[in-house]
């Protein structure tokens, strides 16, 4: 049989699954929440007043399942760190369904989670000195007690488990369940409210939520001798520990976002809205197997894109990740003095297709030169909405410093109002594109008052002015900025 | 088993009409990179996509690397939709130890031993990966995989070998990769860069950054890759000729006083600042008689160091060990003569004194001046080299010295020659200065 024939007949079987599968919608739809950002751990959380971060993954399945009489239905192979309180039913056979009464059997997973599910059955263990059979009554990581012998004859023997025991032989047909669902479901068509659900054969969607899947982005840069001309792939790595598998998932991948609520006050603000967590729909369905991780690409690859030398400059270390509990309220803090010159680096930075800043995650460079790969670097990648940066060294001959202008600090209305200026000199005998990187750092309710230069958001806290200097040239940037909590 | 034989087609059916094959291997794709700690291995995978939008491709990769440590380098036009691992039957909880015991230990009787926590599982077999891929079209079609692994170890090591005449010598030098990844390199392109990854990655990305800047470059003597062109790297060990065809060098007799050595180098920037440090305990006075061998530029960048002995084959063919040494290591990265000792110089001895050390910590300079004094009872007078190690920091620069010319040989040492007279002695004096950042604010 030729090619032809092999990839038709495939084609054929493809259709037809696809068609018993209820049409082109997928069978699984799977939102997956990236891990939570530093922001939420530091001083963290509901307690002091932060926000709690969506965690873990909302699981969409459609299933063909059998509903006994009386309306109930088993739903095996779920997750075992599903969100019982999170599961919702969409009876697509028949829309009155719903749930009456819910179960969750966890399944067993580890060997003593197995064995405990036999306290009370007859087992038989196996041992260097021969074989013995009796009820089990306990079992920890430790030992097991099995009960030996009956009336008079009956004691209890406690075992090792950690080299004494040999094999543990459990009934036949005693094979353990994957964690499932058990509902009791009720019919509620007109006129016959709360009868059992109807039996037989109901196309279901069931979701729910479920810890134990996360995702991380890594980045990939390979650049060209020059500098000027980089491959830039993003991909995701989606950890599944559900205890569950899913097959031909459709994926979309969402990052932690900020925080919902800290970041505007009253008034006419020109700060833009909280940053909305990004969400990515991954092309292709994927296979998600019990204790696998999958990488998978989280945007197209960018081939031979453009790519832009740019130095950048911070006058100091971005300090706002201590000061999301409480603000900042000391004008002599980083004020200007004793903060010496600054750190400049050089980096490179390209374009990307996104509308919202990369996910978080670490970016491998390498170079092309003369046909062989070098390895550069391996930092943490730097992106804001449509751009990605890449660290590369540090950059000796450009410095700088920042010092605040005024600072007032109002105790009764809550505000902090502050002017700063950050000067920058180029020390070096070529022109450089600088990048100041600037934080505001004390509280994340801000607002820009004013400025001489145009500034980019490239974060929650932080401000991005750009400036072309000329060998020996300088640059001030002058802005003023309030805080309200 | 070639590593392309490894690479593995898994025919889907039904909902998955993937139908991939993998060629025969060519004759070159693979390419390994080989630091001091670990490898950068650029695995080539070819495939042949039959009409079929999808495929599934299973591919090995070293013993050990996880999903999150490879990355795709070059994909052409494929595009790949998943890369999954494929779980290592390691990964399972190993199965409980049948150990016999004596006492039976029912009842929960405890024998007094502590309970013993099973070492982590260590994987024996390499790594699957599984790839699923689409290409525009059916054809032929190849990717890259990158990946650094710690199972390709190698040494280097160098032998010299001379006649009585003593005027020239004969170096040859060889390689020993071992491999245990678990799966083998058919074709591969080799390099060897004597020097750890994470230090050759800082070096590389601070002069591609000066470069991309226009800002000077360090001076530092930098490792350089060394090709060790196309190998066929099987599991195990496997043998690679350094310096093949390499010249008879030039040998000649010379004394060497080096009181210090390398063992105080220390190879941060900024300056160790302890002023004790080479004057206490009080340098050595013994001069070595060696041997002194041009090196052939050429035909030595980038050789990796190792262990060197100097051989002598006698009329009879026999050969005699003169001595050992190292050759090509980082403190002698650039210089132009290696040499060899053999035996302590007699009536030839030296001393090193400092006469001064300034420690400016505002400014951010430490200034040393040292006194070198080599005294002959020799009849004649002798060429010594006098070699002296920058042991503090590697941002250092000399600011005096009384020779006519110091020599660099490495990062932190330089050799400086003066000629001591019949029943007499020779004095040379220098001064380093060491700065560290910021040098000025």
């Amino acid at each position: 049989m030729g090619r032809i024939t092999i990839a038709g007949l495939v084609a054929v079987a493809a259709v037809a699954a696809t068609a018993a599968a209820g049409g082109n919608s997928p069978r699984t739809r799977i939102t997956v929440w990236s891990a939570a950002g530093p922001t939420s751990q530091v001083y963290g959380g509901l307690s002091y007043g932060g926000y709690a971060p969506t965690t873990g993954a909302l699981i969409s399945e459609r299933r063909d399942v059998e509903v006994i009489t009386g309306g109930e239905v088993r739903i095996p192979g779920v997750a075992a760190t599903v969100d019982a309180a999170s599961v919702q039913l969409r009876d697509l056979t028949d829309p009155s369904t719903t749930i009456i009464e819910q179960r969750f059997d966890a399944g067993a997973s580890t060997p003593t989670e197995i064995l405990h599910r036999h306290v009370g059955a007859q087992i038989t263990v196996v041992t260097a000195k021969g074989e013995q059979t009796g009820v089990l009554r306990s079992v920890d990581e430790q030992v097991l007690v099995l009960e030996l012998g009956t009336g008079d004859q009956r004691r209890l023997a406690v075992m090792r488990r950690d080299g004494y025991i040999q094999d543990v032989r459990l009934p036949a047909g005693s094979g353990v369940d994957k964690p499932a669902l058990i509902w009791r479901l009720a019919s509620n068509k007109p006129g016959k409210p709360g009868k059992p659900g109807l039996p037989g054969k109901h196309d279901i969607e069931v979701s729910y939520r479920a810890d134990g899947m996360t995702w991380t982005a890594d980045y990939l840069a390979v650049l060209d001798d020059t500098g000027t001309s980089v491959d830039f792939s993003a991909w995701a790595t989606v950890k599944n520990t559900t205890g569950a598998a899913f097959d031909g998932a459709e994926l979309t991948l969402v990052t932690a976002g900020s925080a919902p609520a800290a970041t505007t006050f009253g008034g006419p603000s020109k700060t833009p809205p909280p940053a909305a967590p990004a969400r990515y729909a991954i092309a292709a369905p994927v296979h998600l197997g019990s204790g696998q991780s999958v990488q998978v690409e989280l945007i197209p690859t960018k081939q031979g894109s453009k790519a832009r030398s740019v130095v950048t400059y911070e006058a100091m270390p971005d300090p706002s990740l201590g000061f999301q509990a409480y603000p900042n309220t000391d004008c002599n803090q980083f004020n200007g003095v004793g903060m010496g010159n600054g750190r400049a680096e050089v980096a490179v930075e390209l374009d990307v297709p996104t509308k919202d800043a990369l996910p978080d995650g670490k970016v491998r460079l390498f170079r092309r030169k003369a046909d062989r790969l070098e390895v550069l670097s391996e930092e943490a990648l730097r992106s804001s909405a449509g751009l990605a940066r890449i660290r590369i060294a540090p950059h000796t001959e450009i410095t700088g410093e920042r010092r605040a202008v005024s600072c007032n600090y109002d105790e009764r209305a809550h505000t902090i109002t502050e002017k700063l200026e950050v000067k920058v000199e180029n020390k070096s005998k070529r022109p450089a594109d600088i990048v100041i990187r600037e934080f505001v750092w004390r509280w994340p309710a801000w607002r820009l008052d004013g400025e001489d230069t145009k500034s980019q958001r490239a974060g929650a806290q932080t401000l991005e002015y750009r400036a072309k200097l000329g060998p020996g040239g300088k640059k001030i940037v002058t802005y003023s900025v309030s805080y309200t909590w | 088993m070639v590593m392309r034989a490894l690479v593995v087609v898994l025919a889907v059916a039904a909902c998955h009409p993937k139908v991939a094959r993998v060629t025969p291997p060519p004759g070159a794709g693979d390419e390994l990179t080989l630091y001091r700690d670990r490898a950068l291995v650029r695995q080539r995978i070819e495939v042949d996509i039959p009409p079929a939008d999808r495929a599934t491709v299973t591919v090995k990769v070293a013993i050990g690397v996880d999903l999150d440590d490879v990355v795709v380098l070059d994909r052409g036009e494929l595009i790949i939709s998943e890369l999954r691992a494929v779980k290592a039957p390691e990964q399972a909880p190993p199965p409980a130890k049948p150990v016999a015991h004596d006492v039976e230990d029912e009842g929960g009787e405890s024998d007094g031993e502590e309970p013993v926590t099973p070492p982590p599982v260590t994987p024996t077999t390499p790594t699957e990966l599984t790839f699923v891929v689409a290409g525009p079209h059916a054809g032929h079609f190849t990717l890259s995989l990158g990946y650094v692994t710690e199972r390709i170890k190698w040494d280097a090591a160098y032998t010299m070998t001379t006649t009585p005449v003593r005027d020239h010598v004969s170096v040859r030098g060889a390689i020993a990769i071992r491999n245990t990844t678990g799966i083998a390199f058919a074709h591969a392109r080799a390099f060897v860069i004597d020097i750890e990854l994470g230090s050759w990655r800082g070096r590389l990305a601070d002069q591609f950054g000066a470069a991309l800047a226009g800002t000077p470059a360090s001076s530092t003597p930098v490792a350089q890759p060394r090709a060790l062109g196309t190998i066929a790297l099987g599991t195990g060990e496997t043998r690679v000729e350094l310096l093949p065809g390499d010249p008879p060098r030039k040998l000649h007799s010379v004394l060497v006083y080096d009181p210090i050595g390398t063992k105080l180098d220390h190879g941060g920037s900024a300056p160790i600042r302890d002023t004790a440090l080479g004057v206490i305990p009080a340098a050595a006075s013994r001069v070595t008689e060696s041997f002194e061998v041009a090196r052939n530029q050429d035909t030595s960048t980038g050789l990796p160091g190792g262990p060197v002995r100097l051989l002598e084959r006698r009329a009879d063919g026999s050969l005699a060990v003169l001595g050992e040494t190292r050759l090509f290591d980082a403190a002698t990265r650039v210089a132009d003569k290696d040499t060899v000792a053999i035996g302590t110089a007699a009536g030839v001895t030296g001393k090193r004194e400092r006469r001064e050390l300034t420690l400016d910590e505002d400014g951010k300079r430490l200034v040393e001046e040292f006194m070198v004094s080599v005294t002959s009872t020799r009849a004649t007078p002798v060429e010594v080299v006098v070699r002296e190690h920058l042991y503090r920091g590697q941002n250092w620069t000399l600011a005096y010295r009384s020779a006519l010319e110091a020599d660099k040989e490495g990062p932190q040492q330089i050799a400086m020659r003066m000629t001591v007279p019949a029943h007499g002695t020779q004095k040379l004096l220098y001064v380093v200065v060491y700065t560290w950042e910021p040098a000025t604010k």
